[in-house]
C-alpha cells in the first residue's frame, strides 16, 4: 500500500509539473520494441524484451487504454460492454470481446490472440497472485501464463487513477506530448472542470446509489475515484457511510430517506429504474424523485474523453434541476 | 431343552405420553402468529416509537412513519405470515404423501420450474418488476410439476419413491438451464440473484393479492387432503382396502403442494429450510395425525416466517438481512437442535 501511495505521489507530482516537463521525464514512448519495464500498483515490476503492442485488458482498464489510444486486441468485462455506457463512444467492433461475466473469460481465445500483456483495475488490498477481474487466483495463473498481468489500482482521486493510466498508455508508445491527442483531450477534460467547478458553486447536493430489492446502496464519494474527483472540484455530496463502510453505505428502504439531496444519481449498472424509485413508497416521497431530478450515475472509465463527457451532463444537471431538498 | 433367556437389556425409556394435537394447541399458536404480526408492525430497521407506530395505525397521516408502517411494513408482514403458512402446510404434505421425513416442498421441481421460468422472463421478456415475476414463476412452478407429476407416476399412480427422484431430476435439469441463460447475460444474472435469495422487502400488497388466491386453493385442497394421509401412512393397499382412492388422494395432495409452493416461491422467491423444519416442529407438538400436523405447520410457518423477517431487520441496520438468509442461518442450527434434543416423531 505504501508503495502504491508513493507510486501515485510520484505520478502526481510528475503530472503537477506541466505537460512539457513531464513528456522529457517519462520513459522514451520512442522505445517501441525496445526493452519496456513496469512497476503496477500490486507492486510487481514487470520487465519485457520489447514493449507490448497486444494487450487484452479487463472492461474498465480497457476502455481507459483505448481512449489513450490503444486499442485492446481483446476485452473481458463483468457485463457485455455493449450494454455498458462506459463503452457508449468505443467501436466494440474494433476489440474481440471474451468475457461478459465477471470471472467467465475465454482463455483458449485469449490465448489465441497472443497478447503482450494483460491490463486489470484492482482495489486496495490486491496482490500479484490476486486481482480483481478474475475469477480465483487458479484463473488468474492461467492467465498469466498467456502474458504478464498489470493492474491499476481505482483509488484517489480520478486524477490519480487517470495519470497513472497515462503513463502506462505512454510507456507503451502513446504521444503525450504537447499538440497529441492526448493533450487536447486534456485541455478538453480541465475546461470540463472549471465548468463543473462553476456549476458546483450553485450549492447543490447530490446522492449518488445504486437501489434494488433489499434496499438503497448510497455511495461514499471518497471511496469512488470519479466522485472524489467531483467532490474536490466542489460539487457537494450528501456525507454518507458510517466509519467502517467501504464503497457503499447500504440504507433498508425504511431508511432510504436518511439523505435528501437535491439530485440523485443513480447507477446503470444493474439498479431499480427511474420508475421503480417512483413507486417506493418512502424513497419516491423525497423531493428530488418526486421532481424528476434522477439522472443516471455512469461509471465512466479512467481517462480524459470518458470523464469529460460525463462532467459535462453532471454540469447541465447542476445548472438546470430546481433546489428542491 | 435350555431355554435360552434374552440378553437382558436396558428396560426400554418409558415412551413418554404421545403429544397430541388439540384445539388449544391451535389457539396458542394462532395467538402467538398475531403477537408476531403486531411486533413486526412495531419492529424495523428505522426505530419508530410504540406510540408513533399506534397511531399512525389508527391515523395515516403521510408522515414518513406512516408510509413506512402502511407502505413497507404491513404488505411485508402479511406477505410473510400467508408465504409461511403455505411453506408449512406444503411442507407437510410432501412429507406425508413421499412418506419421507427429509422431503421438503421444492423436491416436486416446483422451485426450480419458478426459478428457470424468472429468468426466462428476464432474459427473453425483460421483466424487470416483481408482479411480472410472480406470474412466471406460478407457471413455471406448475409446468414443471405437472412434468414431475407425468414422469414420476406409474400404473398404480405417483409412486412416492419416483416422484422424489423425478423431481430430482427435473430439478436438476432446470437449474441447469438457469445457469446456462444466467451465465449468458449478467443483467438476467444481477436481477435473478436477487429474487433467489428469497425475501418479503419491497413487495406491495399487489403481489400478496396476486398470490393469495393459489394459496386459498392450496389450503383447501390440503384440509382434504388431512384425513386421507392418515390412511395413506399405512400403505396404498391397506389405505385402498379402507376406501380410499390413492392416486385420488395423492393427485389432491400434489396439486396442494403445487398451488402452495409455487405461490409462495411466486411471491418471495424460494425460501430454504422452512419447509423442511416447520412439520418436524409441527409434528413435536401435535403427534403424528395429520388432521392436527397440518394446521400446527400452517402456523407455526407463518410464526417462522414473520419472526426472521423481523430479526433481518434488526440484525444489520440501517441496512437488512433478506428473511432467505435469516431461515437458512436460523433454520440449520434449530434443525440440528431438534435432531439432537429430541427423538423426532416418526412418520
Amino acid at each position: 500500500m505504501r508503495n502504491v501511495l508513493l507510486a501515485t505521489t510520484l505520478v502526481l507530482a510528475l503530472a503537477a509539473c506541466g505537460s512539457d516537463e513531464q513528456s522529457s521525464d517519462e520513459p522514451e514512448p520512442q522505445a517501441a520494441g525496445g526493452p519496456w519495464t513496469w512497476t503496477d500498483d500490486v507492486g510487481q515490476t514487470i520487465e519485457l524484451d520489447e514493449t507490448p503492442t497486444k494487450i487484452a485488458a479487463y472492461g474498465d482498464a480497457g476502455a481507459a487504454l483505448w481512449n489513450f489510444g490503444i486499442t485492446p486486441v481483446a476485452l473481458f468485462h463483468y457485463m457485455d460492454p455493449a450494454d455498458d455506457p462506459t463503452f457508449e463512444d468505443l467501436d466494440l467492433s474494433q476489440t474481440e470481446v471474451i468475457g461478459t461475466a465477471y470471472g467467465e473469460l475465454e482463455l483458449e481465445e485469449l490465448a489465441a490472440l497472443q497478447p503482450d500483456l494483460i491490463v486489470t483495475t484492482t482495489y486496495d488490498g490486491d496482490t500479484p497472485e490476486s486481482m480483481y477481474g478474475f475469477k480465483d487466483e487458479a484463473q488468474l495463473a492461467k492467465v498469466q501464463e498467456i502474458a504478464p498481468v498489470v493492474a491499476v489500482e481505482q483509488s484517489g482521486s480520478a486524477l490519480d487513477v487517470i495519470a497513472t493510466n497515462e503513463e502506462l498508455a505512454a510507456s507503451l508508445g502513446v504521444d503525450t506530448a504537447a499538440g497529441s491527442d492526448v493533450a487536447e483531450h486534456k485541455a478538453a477534460f480541465e475546461d470540463a472542470s472549471a465548468a463543473l467547478t462553476e456549476a458546483a458553486g450553485l450549492g447543490r447536493t447530490v446522492l449518488p446509489m445504486y437501489a434494488e430489492d433489499s434496499g438503497l446502496y448510497a455511495v461514499i464519494p471518497a471511496d469512488d475515484p470519479a466522485m472524489a474527483y467531483f467532490a474536490d472540484l466542489g460539487v457537494q455530496f450528501e456525507e454518507t457511510g458510517a466509519k467502517d463502510d467501504y464503497y457503499w453505505e447500504i440504507l433498508s428502504w425504511e431508511n432510504s430517506a436518511k439523505y435528501d439531496p437535491d439530485i440523485i444519481l443513480n447507477s446503470q449498472r444493474g439498479s431499480f429504474t427511474t420508475e421503480q424509485l417512483e413507486e417506493q413508497p418512502v424513497f419516491g416521497s423525497l423531493a428530488a424523485v418526486e421532481a424528476g431530478q434522477v439522472h443516471p450515475w455512469k461509471f465512466k472509465s479512467m481517462d480524459y474523453p470518458s470523464l469529460t463527457a460525463y462532467m459535462a451532463e453532471l454540469t447541465d444537471w447542476l445548472t438546470n434541476d430546481a433546489d428542491v431538498a | 431343552m435350555t431355554t435360552i433367556a434374552p440378553a437382558p437389556t436396558a428396560a426400554p425409556a418409558t415412551p413418554r405420553p404421545a403429544r397430541r394435537g388439540s384445539l388449544r394447541g391451535v389457539l396458542v399458536l394462532t395467538g402467538l402468529l398475531v403477537l408476531a404480526g403486531l411486533l413486526s408492525l412495531a419492529i424495523g430497521s428505522r426505530n419508530i416509537p410504540l406510540s408513533t407506530v399506534v397511531d399512525v395505525l389508527l391515523d395515516p397521516d403521510g408522515s414518513d412513519a406512516s408510509t413506512i408502517v402502511h407502505g413497507l411494513r404491513i404488505p411485508r408482514t402479511v406477505l410473510a405470515i400467508a408465504v409461511g403458512v403455505a411453506l408449512g402446510v406444503a411442507g407437510a404434505l410432501m412429507q406425508g404423501h413421499t412418506r419421507n421425513p427429509l422431503a421438503e416442498p421444492g423436491l416436486l421441481g416446483v422451485e426450480a420450474g419458478a426459478a428457470f421460468a424468472v429468468v426466462i422472463g428476464i432474459y427473453a421478456f425483460g421483466v424487470t418488476d416483481l408482479t411480472g415475476y410472480a406470474w412466471f414463476s406460478l407457471v413455471g412452478a406448475g409446468l414443471a410439476a405437472a412434468a414431475v407429476f407425468a414422469i414420476g407416476s406409474t400404473r398404480g399412480g405417483p409412486d412416492p419413491v419416483s416422484l422424489v427422484l423425478a423431481g430430482m431430476a427435473i430439478s436438476a435439469l432446470l437449474y441447469a438451464l438457469t445457469q446456462v441463460v444466467v451465465l449468458r447475460d449478467v443483467d438476467t444474472l444481477d436481477a435473478y440473484r436477487f429474487w433467489a435469495v428469497g425475501s418479503v422487502a419491497s413487495r406491495g400488497m399487489d403481489v400478496f393479492w396476486q398470490v393469495l388466491p393459489f394459496i386459498l386453493v392450496g389450503l383447501l385442497l390440503a384440509a382434504f387432503s388431512a384425513s386421507t394421509l392418515n390412511l395413506l401412512q399405512l400403505g396404498d393397499d391397506v389405505a385402498s382396502s379402507l376406501g380410499l382412492h390413492p392416486m385420488r388422494a395423492k393427485i389432491i395432495g400434489v396439486l396442494g403442494v403445487m398451488m402452495l409452493t409455487g405461490a409462495a416461491t411466486a411471491a418471495c422467491g424460494p425460501i430454504a429450510f422452512l419447509g423442511l423444519v416447520v412439520p418436524h416442529v409441527a409434528r413435536y407438538f401435535s403427534g403424528i395425525d395429520y388432521r392436527w400436523v397440518i394446521p400446527y405447520s400452517a402456523l407455526i410457518g407463518g410464526l417462522l416466517l414473520v419472526v426472521a423477517d423481523v430479526v433481518g431487520r434488526v440484525v444489520v441496520r440501517p441496512g437488512e438481512l433478506q428473511v432467505g438468509i435469516v431461515m437458512a442461518m436460523l433454520g440449520g442450527p434449530v434443525f440440528i437442535y431438534l435432531v439432537r434434543r429430541t427423538r423426532m416423531v416418526r412418520i
